[in-house]
């Protein structure tokens, strides 16, 4: 119990970090699915009590955002391997990786208790003014959800704040940024990000809080303040947050890429770790593509058109240098790794496509809140950065807990998960392009069809997420060790093991990749 | 028990603001969250000093954390900025499209301002001293650092005067909100650097520094200097340019 609370062991607030985010997942999926059984038919289950299902939408969003993605791939991933790959014993602050780590719980909690509240935050995860205002959710649940993203965010803040530091200051000593791996770079654009984000939503949160219960009026015309002030504040952060939610992921799979093909590293390694550089500085200059639609000037929606299709340069690199990682390599053999990662390769570049069209500032005014949006990121988050999760989970789990998932199982869960989240959000691109509008609790009959298509879809990834519990269950239950890893040795996460999986909880003294460099001769701090 | 106690301060605001539970509780959760983290650097202070336990990479990793901490800080600020200028550069009609809004009168930047201007950049030149003079004279350490602490009480105060004698509230306009937030949040970041210099001091006082090893010091200074950045852009935009 002492180990689990008081962990600053790197590995052990990894694996909280894993688990917490496996059971807002759950959470997360089901609130979707309620989500996709009131949309199955026309006038459906909470067509009477419309407040709920605006519940069940924001918190599905803010579950699946801030308590499985970041949590998971930032906090799990993160935690285990940035230490390892950068050859130190563990976070430059041990303590304040504990403290970030135990700011989840409670702000869970407080998302949770928000939708038993009084009606619950019926606002959508962008929390726009005046919705958010003491006039339409004068409710205690919009303060929870408020204080519980200022509670995430700055343990969030701090746990960036503790990578930057590992990789600045803990790397090994002849390892220069340029020779960092590829998950490391991604982490390090990753923690800049939310680190210069977060605040500003913070300081937008506040407003929002002193608006509701003191009176000031920054986002309230009457004393006049603007609500556009709010959704200004909230993209310049909501932004460099999707970024978040796939640069880790971009690392898993540059990884997971080279262990299946056998090579050594991924092609056009500086390219690689510069196109995500780039990503993280486009990622802070391109917010009000999200608000298209609020009346801005021509001019400004022309700049935020083309800054957005630049942001399409860096991640068509990384998409060609990863197939031409994949070119060439004779070791590629069809594992529950490789599908995962074709199934990402080819649906987050379909994701990414429908985003080059939305980016567009007179197309978006027709499809701006239609359910080609939905379409688009549900592309780009749920079979991006999930299936980047996969990816990890299947390249990390037999590292991490020493004992490898069923092969076949696996791959069948792969298939399922494949169908269902491809028949779920293809339609959502026919329904928007159709004018389906987002955030509705009710349709037209002409949307009845391809509704219901992705009420089916729903359903069969519900299945494969049944199917996942079995499979973790039946990998811990059969417990099939790891005889060795078939690894190179410039992936210093398994040269790491010393062929002993899994690792001990606290390093071993010595840097076991220490024959891979050459030694600069100035100590390189 | 940090995050517990911040997720129980979180709770017990909800419940202030929506009159559930007394202020009180608010404090009492306060005063265990601060206690928790008084400890906790406690504890930081007993590794470095009395254990010698703080090699020169966890002094980098440190000095590195803070400074991206105080990044983080200012972009806390930007957002305030934002606010400013988004409401100043296009007044609405419902402030009489000016900037003070009509009816409003603002604080006259030559006067008080100036005064705290001088008083919280005085200070930091101390502090700076105060830095200098901890590597070969502690006695002079100590007493530049009473000045410039001294100081900024003195800041505060005129500060409270200020906000006392000030015509309009945090409710009149947008003005008014963003005056009182901005210099609200400012006159907190001095209250906390003046409790963290006061805690150096003490720890100059007794003797915890060495030439080579004084990095809570410096990191209070850098902060210090951090928060005289910002109200000489409170001074500049919020006083001037808003009041003018």
């Amino acid at each position: 119990m002492k180990r689990w609370l008081g962990s600053a062991n790197h590995k052990d607030i990894g694996t909280l970090y894993l688990l917490s985010g496996f059971w807002s997942a759950l959470m997360g999926i089901c609130l979707s699915f309620h989500i996709r059984v009131n949309l199955a038919q026309p006038a459906g289950l909470y067509v009477e009590v419309s407040q709920l299902y605006n519940v069940i939408i924001t918190s599905h969003a803010f579950i699946m955002i801030f308590f499985f993605v970041m949590p998971v791939m930032m906090g799990g991933f993160g935690n285990w391997l940035i230490p390892i790959m950068v050859g130190c014993g563990d976070m430059s602050h041990p303590r304040l990786n504990n403290f970030s780590y135990w700011a989840i719980p409670g702000a869970l909690f407080m998302v949770f208790m928000s939708a038993l509240i009084e009606g619950g935050a019926g606002t959508g995860w962008t929390l726009y003014p005046p919705l958010s205002g003491w006039i339409y959710h004068s409710s205690p649940a919009l303060d929870m959800v408020i204080l519980s993203l200022h509670i995430a965010g700055f343990g969030s803040m701090m746990s960036s704040l503790n990578f930057m530091c590992t990789m600045i200051t803990s790397r090994f000593y002849a390892m220069i940024p340029e020779r960092m791996p590829v998950f490391c770079w991604s982490m390090f654009v990753t923690s800049w990000l939310l680190l210069f984000s977060l605040p500003v939503l913070a300081g937008g949160l506040t407003m929002l809080i002193t608006d509701r219960h003191i009176n000031t009026s920054f986002f309230r015309p009457q004393g006049g303040g603007d609500p556009l002030l709010f959704q200004h504040l909230f993209w310049f952060f909501g932004h460099p947050e999707v970024y978040v939610l796939i640069l880790p992921g971009f690392g898993i799979i540059s990884h997971a890429i080279i262990k299946s093909g056998g090579k050594l590293r991924v092609f056009g390694l500086a390219g690689m770790i510069y196109a995500m550089q780039s990503i993280g500085v486009l990622g802070f200059i391109v917010w009000a593509h999200h608000m298209f639609t609020v009346g801005m000037d021509v001019d400004s929606r022309a700049y935020f058109t083309g800054a957005t299709m630049v942001i399409a340069v860096p991640t068509g690199i990384k998409v060609f240098s990863w197939l031409a990682t994949l070119h060439g390599s004779y070791m590629i053999r069809f594992t529950a790794t490789f599908w995962w990662i074709l199934g990402f390769l080819c649906l987050f570049t379909m994701g990414g496509l429908t985003g080059v069209i939305l980016s567009h500032g007179s197309l978006d005014v027709a499809m701006h809140d239609t359910y080609f949006v939905v379409g688009h990121f549900h592309y780009v988050l749920s079979m991006g950065a999930v299936f980047s999760i996969f990816v990890g989970f299947h390249n990390y789990f037999p590292l991490f807990f020493g004992v490898v998932p069923h092969k076949r199982f696996s791959k069948g869960h792969f298939y399922l998960a494949f169908l269902g989240v491809n028949m779920a959000f293809l339609p959502h691109h026919f329904l928007g392009l159709s004018g389906m509008p987002r955030r509705y609790v009710d349709y037209a009959d002409c949307y009845f069809m391809w509704h219901k298509i992705s009420s089916w879809g729903s359903l069969l990834g519900m299945t494969g997420t049944l199917m996942f519990c079995f499979i973790l269950w039946e990998t811990y239950y059969s417990r099939r060790g790891v005889v060795f890893g078939n690894y190179l040795p410039s992936m210093f996460e398994w040269m790491y093991t010393k062929e002993k999986v899994p690792m001990k909880r606290h390093r071993p003294g010595d840097v076991p990749f220490s024959h891979m460099f050459e030694i600069p001769k100035k100590k390189n701090f | 028990m940090a995050g517990m106690g911040i997720f129980s301060l979180a709770g017990s605001v909800i419940g202030f603001l929506h009159q559930w539970s007394p202020f009180s509780q608010c404090m009492l959760v306060a005063a265990f969250l601060s206690s928790v983290v008084g400890m906790w650097w406690r504890d930081i202070v007993r590794e470095s000093t009395f254990m010698g336990e703080h090699t020169q990479l966890e002094r980098k990793a440190f000095w590195v954390g803070f400074i991206l901490f105080v990044c983080s800080e200012a972009m806390l600020f930007v957002s305030f900025f934002w606010a400013f200028f988004h409401s100043a550069l296009a007044p609405t009609v419902e402030m009489g499209c000016v900037y003070p809004p009509v009816g409003i009168v603002p604080i006259p930047v030559v006067g008080s301002p100036l005064v705290m201007t001088g008083l919280l950049v005085g200070s930091g030149v101390l502090a700076n001293w105060s830095l200098h003079a901890v590597k070969g004279n502690e006695k002079e350490a100590c007493e530049a650092m009473v000045f410039a602490l001294l100081m900024s009480c003195i800041f505060t105060y005129y500060q409270a005067v200020e906000y006392y004698e000030a015509s309009f509230t945090i409710r009149d306009s947008v003005y008014g909100s963003v005056f009182f937030l901005t210099t609200g949040f400012h006159g907190l970041h001095v209250i906390g650097g003046t409790i963290f210099l006061v805690v150096q001091l003490l720890r100059m006082y007794w003797g915890h520094f060495s030439t080579g090893h004084h990095l809570g010091l410096e990191m209070a200074v850098l902060y210090w200097h951090f928060v005289d950045l910002i109200w000489i852009f409170v001074v500049v935009f919020i006083y001037g340019w808003g009041g003018w």
